[in-house]
């Protein structure tokens, strides 16, 4: 059952206007004037741009067939990063073409019609746009139900203008600890922003899946610590094991994520899932 | 009189070996991609990932590793998506003739 679009759709979306113009949707808080065409740290101004979507068949088994919609632009600065393209800076506001939200609106129709079994929200990073989402949403049928497959790095003010629209929260727990997630991405206070991002999500009532990237090395620092406050903080909430973790982008000139994950690795997250007795879903 | 034997003439076009497993090999996998689009990763062991996976990447990934229980999964609900499109649109057109 879709969440449907909220009665006051258009309160949110004012909220949304209002947070860009001093913009605090993620937890980078860049504070620019997006609204007034200032660049924010995504690397967008008020626009949101689509690169590619699809009718996709390969995400989570419940989620497929799934309409998923890549947009431009990231809070995270993954050096791995697999659309690494899509969100370097000088790119954000060149590829693709500007969301326009009664004319996509029109999309999401047709592969409703093709078959789609809800609109998956990507990038790049749904959450560095979530202005343009919410005007696309009041454009598309009420029954629409929305993946919001996240970095879950956005801002409590953000997670409250989710509540309700939400359907299924796809969320990214990459990191296991704040140095990989600074060294790696480039962030701040991750797992605290992260951890309360999920929380809040699963107790909105929504839908909520972890994904976890198994990478080279990081079973230990990373793996582990998120599978443990999985335990802790989300029982019953299931894990998506995203493996193999591939060198792309700038990995391949970073020494340790130079290389794939291995099997064993993987095997071993789902070993250490078993033990945590963490539901781990295909 | 003995005569020597006869060198078999070479297959005119041998067939290529398979990379691995693969009932399709990598460049056979990169040249459907890059004729049909979508992304595709080689890993170092010769296994094939498919990224942003749409339709014809799962007939892909399906015609390389029938035997893979999740990849099988997955064209199910492909196929299961086209049955119900196609019987939409039978519906549709019986309707538009009036019948």
């Amino acid at each position: 059952m879709a969440a449907m679009v909220p009665a006051d759709i258009d309160a949110r979306i004012a909220r949304a206007r209002a947070c860009m113009r001093a913009c605090t949707l993620c937890e980078r808080r860049c504070g620019v004037d997006r609204m007034a065409g200032e660049i924010g740290d995504c690397g967008l101004g008020p626009e949101a741009r689509v690169v590619h979507e699809l009718l996709h068949f390969g995400e989570e088994l419940e989620l497929i067939p799934s309409h998923a919609v890549y947009l431009t632009g990231c809070s995270f600065r993954c050096i791995f990063c697999m659309t690494g393209e899509m969100v370097q800076k000088r790119n954000v506001r060149r590829l693709g073409t500007v969301l326009e939200p009664r004319r996509f609106a029109e999309r999401v129709r047709q592969r409703q019609r093709e078959g789609a079994t809800n609109l998956n929200l990507l990038g790049g990073e749904p959450s560095v746009n979530l202005l343009a989402i919410l005007e696309l949403l009041r454009e598309c049928p009420a029954e629409t139900r929305v993946v919001w497959n996240s970095n879950m790095y956005y801002s409590a003010e953000q997670a409250e203008l989710l509540d309700g629209v939400v359907d299924v929260y796809l969320g990214d727990w990459k990191f296991g600890n704040d140095a990989c997630a600074r060294r790696l991405a480039g962030l701040q206070r991750y797992t605290e922003v992260v951890q309360h991002n999920f929380v809040r999500a699963r107790d909105s009532g929504a839908r909520t899946i972890v994904r976890h990237l198994v990478m080279p090395g990081h079973i230990e620092c990373c793996t582990e610590p998120v599978l443990q406050r999985m335990r802790e903080q989300l029982p019953g909430v299931p894990l998506s094991l995203l493996d193999p973790y591939v060198p792309l982008f700038r990995a391949p000139r970073v020494p340790g994520m130079d290389r794939q994950s291995s099997p064993e690795e993987a095997q071993r997250a789902r070993v250490l899932a078993e033990r945590y007795k963490i539901e781990v879903i295909r | 009189m003995t005569t020597e034997p006869t060198e078999p003439a070479p297959a005119p076009n041998p067939p290529e070996e398979p990379a691995g497993d693969l009932a399709l090999d990598p460049d056979r996998a990169c040249q459907l991609v890059s004729e049909h689009g979508g992304e595709i990763v080689i890993l170092d062991d010769g296994r094939v990932v498919f990224m942003n996976a749409s339709a014809h990447l799962i007939e892909l990934a399906h015609a390389i590793a029938p035997e893979d229980e999740e990849i099988a999964e997955r064209m199910r609900r492909l196929e299961e998506v086209r049955r119900q499109r196609a019987a939409r649109d039978e519906h549709d057109a019986h309707a538009s003739r009036g019948d």
